[in-house]
């Protein structure tokens, strides 16, 4: 008797262990993050895709962003009218981005309409029909995001570098493509790239806000339905830079010259253990928007040269008109950057003061007393980065895509590891500045190249500077050596690029 | 007392009556317990606790902008919010007397009013307002630190301004639709104001004009105890000596009686023809009803379902984006319609499609749906900016300045809840004629 019911009790136990992990596996192939908080009746989704513009095939460069901005235009339920009416009654959104890795699908609601939005948002994704009359449309409205590219210098330069340091990389082209070939996409190219990307295996989807148990069973169940299978994404490394490269975009009547300049990063973004301790360098160096930074300092506050001076250890885009990065842009490739803008005649004396303050960065390291100064900064500063629940989803998002776990919580601990031996080793063996890609926005190629090449150096200082005090300085920067070769020059005309 | 007072005066307790539990409700629906301080010496302090944040923003606005500027000192009021991190005496390197703190600090001038931001961790507030007072009390102010920030300055101007069109056409419009208001010139400043017209007294005066109490508002949101930061606020701005107000004398914007039309050809080739367009259209004070009407009726021509960007941007395809709005603004603003064309595409199909939509605001009513999808994303759009205390201090503050009581941002709403077709009709034909209008286009260079 006692052993029967044991064996009845073990029989039982292993039943339900089988039926928790039948469902632990479903749920693993369909992962739903969460945030909750409800203080605020809003409601967000964040579907992230792993797939972007670097799964482009060859020929077809801008198919990622193309097919995504597809998904609004008509599904089973709603023409591209309906759902524009719906949404604005609603006073709703459905954005859509796309980067090199990831494409993001997010909606807003509020709480009260969520029982009218929520239909809209998940026939987007899983009920697109991409009709035909609105992908002529689509191509005429990506062939105009191209031309704006090259309106702005700003957003101009850095795609430009991107192009420049990942060339022949999958990485190597603006999510935008280009004119060529976005005239070539059909019905069918869109439908195949739905069909081969938009699967439950190959997607992560986040909630955030007002949000209930209701909601996350429903959105389980709807998007169970996707297609599984696996997606295969290109593998290639990238070039490592050999010496200083000058690329020369040449668009005129500029009044300051853009700069844009570093170079690929050879660790995984992932890592973490090289990653946080050159995170916290680039805090002291040159940490976006921040006055503080050794760049800001040197390029603005002491010579006036320029509005801004910032580097980046990571792919960066500005959050709103905040001074955060936006989420949800991972890379597993990164690249470390400068961006300044001075005045065109104080170009060459910009670049040479940048390089050599990296120059003295990798050399001379971190000093320990300012390393702590930013660690704290870091660790203090963190709470405004998950300050929302969408910023908080958006970090979750991105560890899901990193499988870099606990990054959130563990922040403030690995921060306070960071040791300057391990900071000033790792920019040494990461940071190579005799190896940086320059891309600098001109007016006139040629008049830059002889200023480059002559053996003076201008300034023009600004009223209120001393150039006195500043004199020993600044001739050493007037004499550093800029080490870049005619041969590494090269010149393209704006009018050229995106072709 | 007149019929007319007699009326006012016996009407204004039963609006009341209405209002508050309006007002009241509104405040809950957006969570928002705002609570007014004003100290002796003029400096007022608006505070909004919000336990569930763990942070809290700290922002100062002065009541004055380039709007407080005169003829020949253009941008001194965005030099100065410049200059107001360059440090004092008792914090020399303002930066690092934040940075340990992890502060996320900025700063942003306007037409209107200048503000200044300090979002830090709740645990620091305490450490932050000592180092905010005594920036705003005792600023150093050198020459040689007045002239050092005319550099990155006038860098901003080139990047903002010189090298971008959508900057080069917005400044011109304001200095062709304004030709006696101080909005007549642009926040950043005119170049030769920079480069030699401003002087340091200029600095010193405006300084002592507008950096008092008076002219101060304090907008504390996210967590923390009012009663405890009242204290902290009145031990370092209470003996802040109060100044009489200057003496302004703003002159009013004289009506426009014939419309304005400027063409200009931008230095690069690269760029999308631009087509701007503005009228000219009330201010956003609360006796003014026009300024909602106006506002609606821009998002039934805006919105992406909206009248304007479905033709133009969706079925015609001749533009790359079309946007428009009524600024917001203390002194009468512009009712304002931006356009980039499709490359290879002309004004002259542009323009005559978006004044045809503007006739129709004039001789049709609205439909009710349009009118609702308006009205609902104004009221969304407020819900959406309470997530985070910065954003929260920001609209608190800006109805502060703007509208000149914080709780405009209630009764706004309220407003905006009462237009109807017939007032958007009667708004458009008050305001949006050919003779109070200015017209601006940039090309591309041939």
């Amino acid at each position: 008797m006692r052993n029967t019911s044991l064996k009845i009790i073990l029989s039982s136990l292993i039943c339900l262990l089988l039926v928790f992990s039948i469902s632990c596996s479903q749920s693993q192939r369909l992962k739903i993050i969460q945030v909750k908080k409800t203080e605020i009746p809003v409601v967000n989704f964040r579907v992230m895709i792993f797939s972007g513009s670097a799964d482009d095939p060859k020929g077809k460069e801008g198919l990622a962003y193309f097919a995504s901005s597809m998904l609004k235009k008509g599904t089973q339920s709603y023409t591209r009218e309906q759902l524009e009416d719906l949404l604005d009654f609603l006073s709703a959104s459905i954005d859509i981005s796309v980067d090199k890795q990831v494409i993001v699908v997010s909606g807003t609601t509020l709480k009260e309409n969520l029982d009218k939005f929520y239909p809209v948002f998940s026939e987007v994704l899983l009920k697109p029909t991409f009709p035909q009359e609105e992908i002529e449309k689509q191509k005429k409205e990506q062939e105009d995001a191209v031309n704006m590219l090259v309106q702005d210098d700003a957003e101009l330069v850095k795609e430009c570098f991107q192009d420049y340091i990942y060339q022949n990389h999958p990485y190597g082209h603006p999510a935008t493509g280009n004119l060529s070939s976005i005239k070539n996409f059909t019905r069918e190219d869109v439908q195949n790239f739905y069909r081969n990307n938009f699967l439950k295996d190959n997607l992560v989807i986040g909630l955030a806000g007002d949000i209930d148990e209701n909601l996350v069973e429903k959105v389980r169940k709807d998007f169970s339905t996707l297609k599984e299978g696996k997606v295969i994404h290109p593998e290639e490394t990238v070039q490592p830079l050999k010496g200083r490269k000058l690329l020369l975009v040449e668009k005129e009547g500029r009044g300051q010259t853009q700069f844009c300049f570093g170079e690929p990063l050879s660790f995984i973004r992932k890592d973490e253990s090289v990653f946080i301790p050159l995170y916290v360098a680039n805090t002291y160096f040159g940490k976006h928007r921040e006055s503080f930074g050794v760049l800001f300092q040197t390029v603005r506050t002491a010579h006036g040269l320029s509005y801004g001076a910032y580097s980046y250890m990571e792919y960066f885009r500005q959050a709103g008109w905040s001074n955060l990065t936006s989420p949800n842009i991972p890379r597993q490739q990164q690249y470390f950057s400068i961006w300044t803008y001075p005045k065109s005649i104080n170009a060459k004396f910009t670049l040479k003061l940048v390089l050599k303050d990296l120059t003295d960065l990798v050399e001379a390291g971190v000093p320990k007393e300012e390393l702590e100064r930013y660690k704290n900064f870091e660790i203090n500063h963190f709470p405004f980065e998950i300050q929302t629940p969408q910023r908080k989803l958006g970090l979750l998002l991105d560890e899901e895509f990193y499988g870099n776990y606990g990054y959130v919580d563990n922040f403030e601990k690995n921060v306070k590891a960071v040791s300057s031996d391990q900071v000033n080793s790792d920019l040494k063996k990461y940071i190579s500045p005799d190896d940086i890609a320059i891309v600098a926005i001109v007016s006139n190629a040629e008049d830059f190249k002889k200023e480059l090449f002559s053996d003076q150096t201008m300034i023009e200082y600004p009223s209120g500077v001393d150039p006195a005090a500043l004199k020993e300085g600044d001739d050493k920067i007037k004499t550093f050596d800029l080490k870049i070769k005619p041969e590494d020059v090269s010149v393209v005309k704006v009018s050229d690029l995106f072709k | 007392m007149n019929k007319r007072q007699c009326l006012k005066v016996s009407i204004v307790p039963f609006l009341l009556l209405i209002l508050i539990p309006f007002l009241t409700l509104l405040a809950q629906e957006l969570k928002l317990d705002i609570k007014k301080n004003v100290l002796d010496n003029g400096l007022t302090i608006l505070t909004c606790e919000d336990k569930s944040a763990p942070t809290v923003s700290y922002m100062t606005f002065i009541n004055a902008g380039s709007r407080e500027e005169k003829p020949g000192i253009t941008g001194l009021a965005h030099i100065f919010e410049h200059m107001m991190f360059r440090g004092t005496k008792e914090n020399p390197d303002y930066d690092k007397a934040i940075t340990v703190f992890g502060a996320n600090t900025n700063a942003s001038t306007g037409e209107d009013y200048t503000n200044y931001f300090v979002n830090v961790k709740k645990d620091f507030l305490e450490k932050i307002i000592p180092i905010e007072a005594d920036r705003l009390r005792n600023l150093s102010f050198t020459n040689e630190a007045f002239r050092m920030e005319m550099g990155p300055v006038k860098e901003e101007r080139r990047r903002g301004v010189v090298d971008d069109p959508d900057g080069f056409i917005w400044d011109e419009m304001v200095q062709t639709a304004y030709q006696v208001h101080p909005y007549h010139h642009p926040v950043i400043g005119f170049e030769e104001d920079l480069e030699k017209n401003i002087k340091l007294q200029d600095g010193l005066d405006f300084k002592k004009n507008f950096y008092s109490p008076g002219y101060t508002t304090i907008v504390i949101t996210g967590n923390f105890d009012t009663p405890k930061v009242l204290e902290l606020i009145k031990k370092y701005y209470g003996d802040w000596p109060k100044t009489p107000p200057p003496d302004l004398n703003i002159p009013a914007e004289p009506k426009q009686t014939k419309e304005r039309v400027k063409n200009y050809v931008w230095k690069d080739s690269e760029i999308s023809p631009k087509l701007l367009i503005a009228f000219h259209g009330p201010s956003l004070e609360i006796t003014d009803d026009d300024f909602c009407a106006l506002e609606l009726a821009a998002r039934i021509l805006f919105m992406s379902s909206g009248r304007l960007t479905q033709k133009l941007y969706k079925d015609l395809q001749l533009v790359e984006y079309i946007s428009g709005g009524m600024q917001d603004s203390k002194d009468p603003g512009l009712f304002e319609i931006s356009t980039s064309l499709k490359r290879g595409k002309s004004i002259d199909e542009v323009k005559p499609v978006i004044f045809e939509e503007l006739e129709k605001l004039k001789n049709e009513p609205v439909s009710e749906r349009e009118l609702e999808k308006a009205k609902n994303s104004v009221k969304a759009e407020m819900i959406y900016r309470m997530d985070n205390p910065l954003s929260v201090a920001y609209t608190i503050g800006h109805y502060q300045m703007d509208g000149g009581d914080y709780n405009m941002l209630f009764e706004i709403q309220k407003k905006y809840s009462e237009v109807t077709p017939e007032i958007i009709q009667q708004v458009a034909k008050k305001y949006l004629n050919a003779d109070n209008r200015t017209v601006l286009t940039l090309l591309p260079k041939k």
